[in-house]
């Protein structure tokens, strides 16, 4: 029952926060929810939990990656967001702290989700809760931007689900008691029909690659992440991507089995290719700090796929990608929060000098984009090696070398913005009178995720190489 | 398959399970799809593309009937809980756009751009 806990607590907890009159007391309720969230996570990972529901909820190893990560993020968001509503005390939280909550409720049942539907249902739940996150400045470009995220990951998610009645019914000729249960559609993929489920894949990387934001559906993306607030932007670009990519995992292990690993691995690698291409030209000469970020989001979930396209060693280094994004993304859009307050801008023409007006938070944004861009020490750049090792030794150096080159464009689009934004000195210009400072709560978060981002480059603990491992093989299924 | 009206051009691709299925539903439920993407990328109005939504979405659940054995009265229900909590955020953020820009007009929603 330890995994139905952990899926009640934040739903308690959102309820517990919708009802409670006191704007401050709400954020205290999360983060004791994200504690607890965290504590449990724990305890679940270090056992083997049963899975409940007749199997409908139960973990697997990537899941248990995907879950490990998101509590983390939700937890240093929930410091962070402490701090950070303290200064936005002239709008209501009655909204966002429930709808983050839901959120993290989302997040966990689609990492346990064993069951074409409620992953589903899971996944669509989790992206309606940002749509209110999404609106929370009010402004009319935030009516625009939910406008467009949610008519785009409505139609995104249309096509998902269309693809998993395609992938059910591809199994009908030849299974006499179909269900919706991946081990069951695992089990009888191989005598499916290889047509329908060649279109189910597609449809299914259509509508899950929307929500995670492969080019060229990512269009929603700059603009959802630029007008959110940041701690909502690190729990989209960390966590809902993660779940889509997790949905999009177990999908293509029911069309391994049926044998079509080379199909849909090419399919992988070009959606790869054309996220990370899409977002090294939007990159390049984007003056929008978030808007960056979002860019930077896209071509990461490029590696993503295009570790996983590539197979065996790349879908080990794509998952340890996935936490490392995860958490350096923490990084960026916390402390790029902190600047957007601190300057009441996030246009690298008005913002400079953030170093020297925000020593920590303009550090750690400097130390996030090395991060991000796959430069040693951090963890980005052992799993960027995973997957670009895995691209040579499968000798597909046509691939490996692509993959160099767009990290390379990659890294002076993003570090031309970056490097003006936080080096130099700031201009004399009319700065917000209540002037931000780096706090504890504010601060906190930021360092812990930058040591979480460091670990990896410096040392995959044993648990986590395990879990990873585990994950590699789950993913290497026979046809 | 083969009866004349009824055969859309890539039929002979898609084999049709034979569990004793109508014929008619995947040519219906495909011609439903693609008119409410039509609706949907042709027109406007935001409430026009709302409405080629759930008409998209209509189709999509007339594929679904020929998954009857499969799918879980649970899982039905719980897409159309999410589907009807989606048509109400997206009713809202309607209200909104009316309140803010005096009109439905999606052209007035193209401030972001590179």
């Amino acid at each position: 029952m330890l995994l139905a806990v952990l899926i009640l607590i934040p739903v308690l907890a959102a309820g517990a926060a919708f009802a409670t009159a006191a704007s401050a007391l709400r954020p205290w309720i999360m983060l004791l929810a994200a504690v607890l969230h965290f504590v449990f996570t724990l305890v679940v990972l270090n056992g083997n939990p049963k899975p409940i529901f007749g199997g409908w909820v139960g973990l697997d190893p990537p899941g248990r990656l995907v879950l490990l990560l998101i509590s983390t993020l939700f937890l240093l968001g929930a410091i962070y967001a402490v701090g950070y509503l303290r200064y936005r005390t002239e709008r209501s939280n009655r909204v966002l702290v429930p709808c983050l909550l839901i959120f993290l409720a989302g997040a966990t049942l689609v990492t346990c989700a064993q069951q074409l539907g409620l992953i589903w249902i899971a996944i669509e739940a989790t992206a309606l809760s940002a749509a209110p996150m999404i609106y929370f400045n009010r402004t009319r470009y935030s009516i625009e931007t939910t406008w467009k995220y949610l008519l785009l990951s409505s139609v995104g998610i249309a096509m998902a689900l269309l693809g998993s009645f395609f992938l059910v019914y591809a199994s009908m000729g030849n299974d006499l008691h179909p269900t919706l249960m991946f081990s069951h559609l695992v089990h009888h993929a191989p005598g499916d029909n290889a047509v329908w489920l060649k279109m189910a894949f597609v449809l299914l990387l259509v509508g899950y690659g929307t929500k995670m934001g492969l080019a060229p559906m990512h269009t929603w993306k700059p603009d959802a992440y630029g007008e959110a607030p940041g701690v909502v932007g690190a729990l989209l670009a960390g966590g809902l991507t993660s779940c889509a990519f997790l949905a999009i995992l177990r999908v293509d292990r029911v069309c391994i089995a049926a044998g079509l690993q080379a199909y849909t691995s090419h399919l992988l690698i070009g959606m790869g290719f054309l996220s990370m291409a899409v977002a090294a030209v939007f990159m390049v000469g984007q003056k929008d700090i978030k808007r960056m970020l979002a860019y930077s989001s896209v071509e990461q979930m490029g590696i993503l796929a295009l570790g996983v396209g590539i197979g065996g060693l790349g879908v080990y280094g794509a998952l340890l990608q996935m936490i490392n994004n995860g958490l350096t993304k923490g990084m960026l859009y916390l402390s790029a929060g902190n600047i957007h307050r601190s300057y009441g801008s996030k246009n690298s023409d008005s913002v400079r000098g953030a170093m020297r007006r925000l020593p920590l938070s303009g550090t750690i944004l400097m130390l996030g984009f090395l991060a991000i861009t796959g430069s040693p020490p951090f963890g980005p750049f052992v799993s960027v090696l995973t997957i670009l090792n895995a691209a040579v030794s499968g000798d597909m150096f046509l691939v490996g070398a692509l993959f160099l080159l767009l990290l390379l464009i990659v890294f002076i689009g993003m570090g031309r913005t970056v490097l003006a934004v936080t080096q130099g000195r700031p201009l004399r210009q009319k700065l917000p009178d209540k002037r931000y400072r780096d706090g504890w709560l504010t601060g906190m978060p930021l360092v812990i995720c930058f040591l979480l981002v460091l670990m990896p480059g410096l040392h995959i603990p044993a648990a986590l190489a395990h879990m990873l491992q585990q994950a590699q093989k789950f993913m290497a299924v026979r046809p | 398959m083969s009866q004349s009206g009824k055969q859309l051009p890539f039929a002979g691709y898609l084999p049709m399970a034979s569990i004793g299925e109508s014929t008619l539903i995947i040519p219906a439920s495909f011609s439903t799809v693609v008119a409410g993407f039509l609706l949907l990328t042709t027109r406007y109005k935001a409430i026009t593309q709302v409405i080629g939504y759930l008409i998209l979405e209509n189709g999509i659940y007339i594929f679904g009937m020929l998954l009857l054995v499969a799918v879980p009265f649970l899982v039905e229900l719980g897409i159309l809980l999410d589907l009807s909590v989606g048509i109400f955020v997206v009713s809202i953020i309607l209200n909104h756009i009316n309140e803010a820009f005096s009109s439905l007009d999606t052209r007035q929603l193209s401030a972001l751009k590179e």
